[in-house]
């Protein structure tokens, strides 16, 4: 590839400094961010909600409850990027911290329900459960124009949902987390966001402590309604409650109490059914409600097999929060899906506690937690048993594809593969109650990038040549000569996030001779401007020395600075040709090294390259009485042939040497002299 | 996402290296089989069925059965041949271990005992066919997480296997989320597989904005020569046969029902295509068995979804594949594209028998092009004085008087077939009902009668208006039709059921017919749903909709669309907008629309508000997840019977539940009454004959004999004269009747017999006083009259679509009614098949 003296623009170095600039995108890389609470390491109590007051992160994370925190505890555990005086990951809770008096007032004013993820950014709604922190990240990279989020407030209250756009939160989130993979329509290979593995949990059921929920076993669709031959009594499978067969308990006056519909006209005391189910956007509830064959569809339509899932707690307007026991701790016949490693986390005081009195059950007699206390840990049997390994599921970190593929990025060095920060960080992960992941390789191997969604959003520009900058009128030009200067012009750019991006200009044949950029903000076409100017964009270009000789293409590739936009080519914007050029004496400088003109010795002579234009390359010969007596190339980077002859048989004085480059396809030959004098 | 030029050479396949593979390992063996089976099978000897023949040999004991299609030659393996045994009814046996299979496989003793038999593999036009098996191991509940079975078609190239990249498979959402990782993708997670190979035409190309991605996927290549990793170009979850996973009963046995797909419906895998050098092209019914081991050779347990992961296309699971071959009849008509055509219009229920006939008839230069306009436009048009206008009309019922007068209108009775109520619905029922056993097998017997028509027509069930369960006018009405008593009384099977995703009420084909206007009849007759239409009560206290009360549907004899009155909105929690009966009950485009979302069990429903959208927009739900289906349509006999699907019973005039026959509709139409017209009968509603079916239906070709030219009137003899002929014997081939029509009685062949003849005299020595001389020719495109809707699926029409069919009749609120809740939008269902089936007609 040929390249100029002017810097190397080559897409690899291209990609390198799009990776620097979102890794550091903390303009306040100052140690002024580390405050004390962080500095004193490790976190006596539970982890914070949020990073603590002026403590941001490089890579901020949003999204589902199940994870956020043993990614508090990740966060702190990963400590310090020292480039930047940011700790490499900054969690932001689904819900703030217990004690923020949030839930009262409407959803996005409520202090805490905004968050703040860089220095001196604008706060925006605090997104809430797996599908806002995946919205939220694909409208930050440009992969959705719009995110529709809810706060831990609006779940509270039953309010609606806050816009985001792409431009207000480009570059303030960089990952989401996720308790679920992506769905089946939105899996594409070429998908923007790769979803990385780094646990698992498990899901199991929470009620009260004093709950007449019978035992459960997971079941079958097939949902036997007279059960032990009793009319009207159900059997007590997680199938028959959340597929709504299993309508009321009844507590007999004796013995156990049961699950039963309304057939049932026995004896013992009927007590309604509550089944609870998170609100919508939390990946726990897709992954339990797909668990029984129910659909968002059914949900909707109050279909018979999914009537009685409530996501609002019976009695008031109360959102169903992701685990936490609220809705069930103090109803004995209440009944929701609940993380289990997220129960071990906050009964051990890891978190902070929203259990709200609630107690895990296990499934099919296996329990869901071993130990006692305030010392209790997820079961490995309970994922492995085969009445309850169908609950086990693995969390992810949502990240930009192209972040992930490339190796130097930070998000490759926190997240992907077994050697990632986050994979490495194991105790952490046991510690907040998940089981690690211990494949080597494969789609369930931690830090697999594998699984990929959300094709990018499209991008449109317009661009064209012509022959004069801003508010010239220009015409536009079809071809070029040598000298000329000529202008790319891009009159219109539509992405989402109006992220800006580069431009690279190559010659047809892939070399890239010009590059530059779009700044993000309002794009070209867009702005208004002064009488007698006009708002696209011009990219000056003057044919001259700095570009290689050879006919001319013009492609310009746009490469969007966010990572959920695609690129876009243009072909044949201008064709022209450069002939080939000649050499004059000021560009070239031949040295002749003195002291090594000698007799018996080997001459060295350094012809180099001192022009202003593209380097040559090639083959440089000198010659003494018409024969060869050294050569070589031309070296690309110093721009010098640096020529060793043979030696020397005897001395002359006022030799005449021959410096003769042959040429490549931008330079013709090049010939010169020069006089030295071999000494004895 | 433009990419240079350069990179996509990567796309084209250089070196079929997979291939390579799978010809190295198995070119001995089938060398050897290949000598002995020469020796041994003679075509159509009796024992035939016991030798396994390959697939170079056609046996087809059946008498009078067509000549098969030229097998194209083959270079390579025949495989597959070794252990394909054809059957006696014509279908193939194919077991899977036919000793090539690799015994270190850890899925191997799973598959060992596995037999395929597919219904139906050669002579195929877009059918269903049934793929059964046996010796297989019990699929795992609820989910598909291991022992379960994947089905695609898949284009032959001529080299004796299936390629994946030639198969039709990794677009369905059906079924895909109860899968493990990657089983219903074409998606390759780089080195899981260890025989499946990397790089090449399996990597994805990297793009400018991200030049480290490594992406693994099986391209998909069609019949034309075009790859591409967006198989969405080709095909998408809507217009894909693939199944992504079949059940395994516990006794090891299993069925499905493949939908067959010619070059029509699937252009890029051009089955029945014909290809250089005159053959036509044969495709692969490929299916793939997953069993309890990962394509990377874990087991499903170690999953960490506890499921067997990897797509069928990686060449682990591919290698256990059983393919049968598919030899289609030839896709190509013989009607030469952008010929003159004579234009005809009719009804829908005589378009599969008219495309048969004059698809045969262009082979002799006389084509005609066929425009399915519904009867009433079809009648107005044979009148018509507009220019282009034809004078052909298939139709129902006869022109009115009024109509009439000053025409000279022959009629003659061309077919007889039925509209009926076909469904698909699985058993599902509660865990202790002595039925569990059949959970998840198709229903097959169903009964109903007018009241229950007239309920499912009305949105008087709660389900099928939006928030029904919070209507005060719908408080005393059931559910659905599943709770209703009076349903449960002639379908006490049903009284087991739990409750799964349907019923979604019952798809109702938009327009105007005289079909449903037999239905409407039948249902009327009844005084239980007469009375019900106007209000009063069922025995069990549910009322008619009030929307639909009002509409005085007895009282209008005339009523031949399906009104949906009642346009209540709902907005769910959460959502950004209401919907309403167009999102929850939307209409389908016609009865063959009807009949393939039946098969699909696909019925439109579109509730879900997604707000990440861009614009954010009410999303499909998807068809029905297996194990719980239960869909109703109105649909016409010929297409039901193509598709296999069940039909109800209906209650005839006599109290008996009745379904549709040959005998029964014969029995019906000759209780049918005389109408006025000369030679036509009309449907009678009240028919007391016990074997008579409802509703059946004859249709009659009418000619306007003076103001067609002298030119066309030879043409509609020609047409009319195969009808009688051919067109009256059953089977698949052009020029015959189609299956679930009834072919014509004597009297009834005389009767066209006779208009031929007339036709003809006319010709030679005119009545009448004048011919014109300008021909209604049209060149082979898409009728811009007709009132075909929007042939994009999903797409809301606009009114104007429907212009030709909606003419506000002054008289009827009902159709108002219908045309304004047209004119704001209304979305529905049209899927490829309505113009699929007007491609039918035009280019045979």
């Amino acid at each position: 590839m040929r390249v100029g003296t002017r810097p190397n623009w080559s897409l690899v170095t291209t990609i390198e400094r799009k990776a620097m600039k979102i890794s550091t995108i903390s303009k306040a890389a100052i140690a002024l961010g580390v405050n004390a609470l962080v500095l004193g390491g490790l976190v006596a109590g539970p982890a914070m909600a949020d990073p603590g007051v002026g403590v941001y992160g490089d890579l901020v994370g949003t999204g589902s409850d199940t994870i956020q925190d043993v990614d508090n505890g990740l966060s702190t555990a990963l400590g310090i990027n020292a480039d930047t005086g940011n700790r490499y990951m900054a969690s932001y809770d689904a819900a703030p911290s217990s004690g923020d008096g949030s839930a009262s007032g409407d959803c996005a004013s409520g202090s805490k329900d905004k968050i703040v993820t860089q220095s001196g950014a604008t706060a925006f709604v605090r997104p809430n459960g797996s599908g806002n922190g995946r919205d939220t990240l694909r409208a930050a990279i440009g992969q959705a124009s719009t995110a529709s989020v809810k706060s831990y407030a609006c779940v509270l209250s039953g309010g609606s949902s806050v816009t985001l756009n792409a431009a207000d939160v480009k570059g303030l989130v960089q990952y989401a987390r996720s308790s679920g993979g992506p769905s089946v329509a939105d899996t594409t290979a070429v998908g923007t966001l790769t979803y990385i593995p780094f646990a698992k949990d498990a899901v199991s059921v929470a009620v009260s402590p004093t709950s007449k929920i019978p035992a459960l076993t997971f079941g079958r669709s097939a949902v036997n309604t007279s059960f032990g031959s009793v009319t009207g009594k159900v059997e007590p499978t997680l199938w028959a409650i959340f597929t709504c067969k299993a309508t009321k308990v009844i507590v007999p006056d004796s013995g156990d109490a049961f699950l039963a519909n309304d057939s049932y006209t026995g004896p013992g005391t009927a007590h309604d059914l509550h089944v609870y189910i998170p609100q919508s956007g939390s990946g726990t509830r897709s992954f339990w409600i797909g668990k029984f064959n129910v659909t968002e569809t059914n949900i909707t339509d109050n279909a018979a097999n999914a009537s009685c899932l409530k996501a609002v707690i019976s009695g008031g307007s109360t959102g169903v929060q992701e685990h936490n026991g609220a809705a069930v701790g103090s109803d004995d016949y209440a009944i929701m899906p609940f993380s289990v490693p997220q129960f071990v986390a906050q009964n051990n005081g890891v978190v902070t506690s929203r259990i709200n009195g609630a107690v895990i059950r296990g499934i099919n007699g296996v329990p869901a937690t071993t130990g006692t206390g305030s010392n209790i840990a997820l079961n490995p049997t309970f994922t492995t048993a085969s009445g309850s390994s169908m609950l086990g599921r693995l969390v992810y970190h949502i990240v930009p594809s192209r972040e992930a593929d490339d190796p130097t990025s930070l998000i490759h060095e926190v997240f992907v593969g077994t050697s990632s920060k986050v994979c490495q960080a194991s105790s952490t992960i046991s510690t907040y109650g998940f089981a690690r992941l211990t494949a080597t390789r494969g789609s369930s191997a931690c830090g697999d990038t594998s699984v990929r969604a959300y094709a990018p959003s499209s991008t449109t520009i317009t661009m064209d040549v012509v022959n004069g900058g801003v508010g010239t009128s220009p015409s536009v030009v079809t071809g070029a000569d040598y000298g000329d200067t000529i202008y790319f012009r891009v009159k219109s750019l539509s992405t989402n996030g109006n992220g800006g991006g580069t431009v690279q200009l190559s010659d047809g044949a892939g070399n890239v001779f010009d590059e530059f950029e779009i700044a993000p903000g309002t794009p070209p076409g867009n702005s208004s401007f002064a009488a007698g100017s006009d708002d696209y964009q011009y990219e000056a270009v003057t044919l001259d020395e700095s570009l290689p000789a050879g006919p001319y293409d013009v492609v310009a590739t746009f490469i969007p600075a966010l990572p959920g936009v695609a690129s876009a080519t243009f072909a044949n914007l201008i064709s022209f040709s450069l002939d080939q050029r000649e050499l004059t004496e000021a560009d070239v400088t031949i040295a002749p090294v003195t002291s090594t003109f000698k007799a018996k010795k080997a001459g060295i002579v350094d012809v180099t390259y001192v022009g202003d234009g593209i380097v040559p390359t090639g083959n440089v010969n000198v010659l003494l009485a018409g024969k060869v007596i050294g050569h070589a190339s031309f070296n690309e980077q110093e721009g010098v042939a640096h020529v060793v002859t043979s030696k020397f048989k005897k001395g002359v004085t006022n030799a005449v040497f021959t410096v003769q480059y042959e040429g490549d396809a931008t330079y013709l030959e090049y010939t010169d002299t020069f006089t030295q004098t071999v000494a004895k | 996402m433009n990419m240079k030029s350069a990179r996509r050479r990567s796309f084209f396949p250089a070196i079929m290296a997979l291939n390579v593979i799978v010809g190295t390992v198995f070119a001995g063996l089938a060398a050897t089989s290949a000598v002995a089976v020469e020796g041994d099978s003679v075509v159509g000897s009796p024992t035939a069925t016991e030798t396994p023949a390959p697939d170079n040999v056609t046996p087809n004991p059946e008498p009078n059965a067509p000549a098969s299609a030229p097998t194209p030659t083959r270079s390579g393996i025949q495989r597959v041949g070794r252990s394909a045994v054809v059957n006696d009814d014509g279908s193939v046996t194919i077991g899977w271990d036919d000793g090539t299979r690799d015994e270190s496989d850890p899925n191997f003793s799973l598959f060992q005992n596995l037999s395929f038999t597919l219904s139906k593999a050669e002579n195929l036009t877009y059918e269903i066919v049934n793929l059964n098996w046996e010796g297989g191991v019990q699929t795992s509940p609820g989910e598909f997480a291991y022992d379960y079975m994947q089905v695609m078609q898949c284009w032959d190239d001529g080299s004796g296997t299936a390629d994946p990249t030639h198969c039709q498979y990794g677009m369905s959402t059906n079924g895909a989320s109860q899968t493990g990782q990657n089983a219903s993708k074409r998606i390759l997670l780089e080195g899981e597989d260890y025989i499946q190979e990397y790089g090449g035409k399996f990597r994805l190309p990297t793009d400018p904005a991200n030049p480290n991605l490594r992406q693994f996927q099986v391209p998909f290549e069609s019949a034309g020569g075009e790859s591409t990793f967006e198989s969405r170009r080709f095909f998408d979850s809507a217009s894909t046969n693939e199944i992504v996973a079949a059940r395994t009963e516990g006794d090891g046995t299993g069925t499905v029902p493949f939908e067959i797909q010619t070059s029509i419906e699937a252009p890029h895998l051009g089955c029945g295509d014909t290809i250089s050098g005159g053959a036509i092209r044969n495709c692969f019914l490929v299916v793939v068995p997953r069993g309890e081991y990962s394509v990377d050779t874990s087991a499903y347990y170690d999953d960490a979804n506890g499921r067997v992961s990897g797509s069928p296309l990686s060449a682990s699971a591919w290698a256990n594949r059983v393919e049968f071959p598919l030899h289609f009849q030839s896709v190509k008509s013989g009607c030469p594209i952008g010929a003159d055509e004579e234009r005809a219009v009719g009804n829908e229920l005589s378009t599969a028998a008219f495309n048969s006939w004059q698809a045969s008839l262009c082979a002799k230069k006389v084509i005609f092009g066929f425009s399915q306009i519904g009867d009433s436009e079809a009648r107005r048009q044979l009148v018509s004085t507009v220019d282009g206008s034809s004078r052909f009309a298939l139709i129902s019922k006869p022109l009115s008087t009024a109509e009439s007068t000053g025409f000279t209108i022959k009629y003659a009775p061309i077919v007889q077939s039925a509209i009926v109520i076909a469904y698909n619905i699985e058993y599902n029922v509660r865990g202790e009902s002595s039925l569990i056993e059949q959970n998840g097998r198709p229903v097959t017997d169903l009964v109903l009668n007018q009241r229950l028509l007239a309920k499912l027509l009305t949105q008087s069930y709660q389900a099928d208006v939006a928030d029904g369960r919070n209507r005060d006018y719908l408080a005393d009405n059931p559910r659905d039709i599943a709770h209703d008593p009076e349903f449960l009384a002639l379908n006490p099977e049903f009284e087991e059921f739990q409750d799964g995703a349907g019923p979604t009420g019952i798809l109702e084909p938009i327009g105007n017919s005289d079909a449903i206007n037999q239905l409407w009849q039948w249902v009327v007759a009844n005084d239980d749903a007469k009375n019900f239409l106007n209000g009063t009560a069922d025995p069990w206290g549910m009322v008619v909709n009030k929307y639909y009360r009002d509409l005085a549907i007895p009282a209008d004899t005339g009523i031949d669309s399906f009104p949906k009155a009642d346009l209540s909105t709902y907005t769910a929690p959460d959502a950004g907008a209401a919907y309403g009966t167009f999102e929850l009950r939307p209409y389908v485009a016609d009865m063959y629309d009807a009949a393939v979302r039946t098969r699909r069990a696909d019925p439109g429903t579109k509730i879900v508000w997604d707000q990440s959208r861009t614009p954010p927009s009410f999303v499909a739900a998807g068809a029905q997840l297996p194990g719980s289906r239960f869909i109703l349509s109105v649909t016409d006999i010929d297409t039901a019977t193509r598709l296999k699907l069940p039909m109800a019973r209906l209650i005839n005039g006599s109290d008996v539940a009745v379904g549709p026959t040959s005998d029964s509709i014969t029995a019906a139409i000759a209780a049918f009454t005389e109408s006025g017209t000369p030679g036509v009968l009309s449907f009678n509603p009240t028919i007391e004959d016990e074997a008579a079916y409802p509703l059946a239906s004859v249709t009659y070709a009418a000619v306007n004999v003076c103001d067609a030219s002298t030119t066309q009137l030879t043409k509609y003899a020609k047409i009319l004269g195969l009808a009688a002929a051919s067109g009256q014997t059953t089977g698949s081939e052009r020029g015959q009747l189609p299956e679930g029509y009834v072919p014509l009685n004597s009297e009834q062949s005389k009767s066209l017999g006779s208009l031929v003849k007339s036709l003809n005299a006319e010709v030679s020595s005119p009545v009448c006083a004048s011919h014109s001389t300008t021909n209604s020719t049209t060149s082979t495109t898409v009728p811009t009259e007709t009132s075909t809707p929007s042939t994009t699926p999903e797409t809301p029409a606009t009114g104007t679509a429907l212009s030709g069919e909606l003419t506000p009749d002054p008289n009827s609120a009902m159709k108002y009614a219908l045309l304004s809740a047209l004119c704001f939008g209304v979305p529905f269902i049209a899927g490829g098949r309505a113009l699929v089936r007007k491609a039918n007609s035009i280019n045979g």
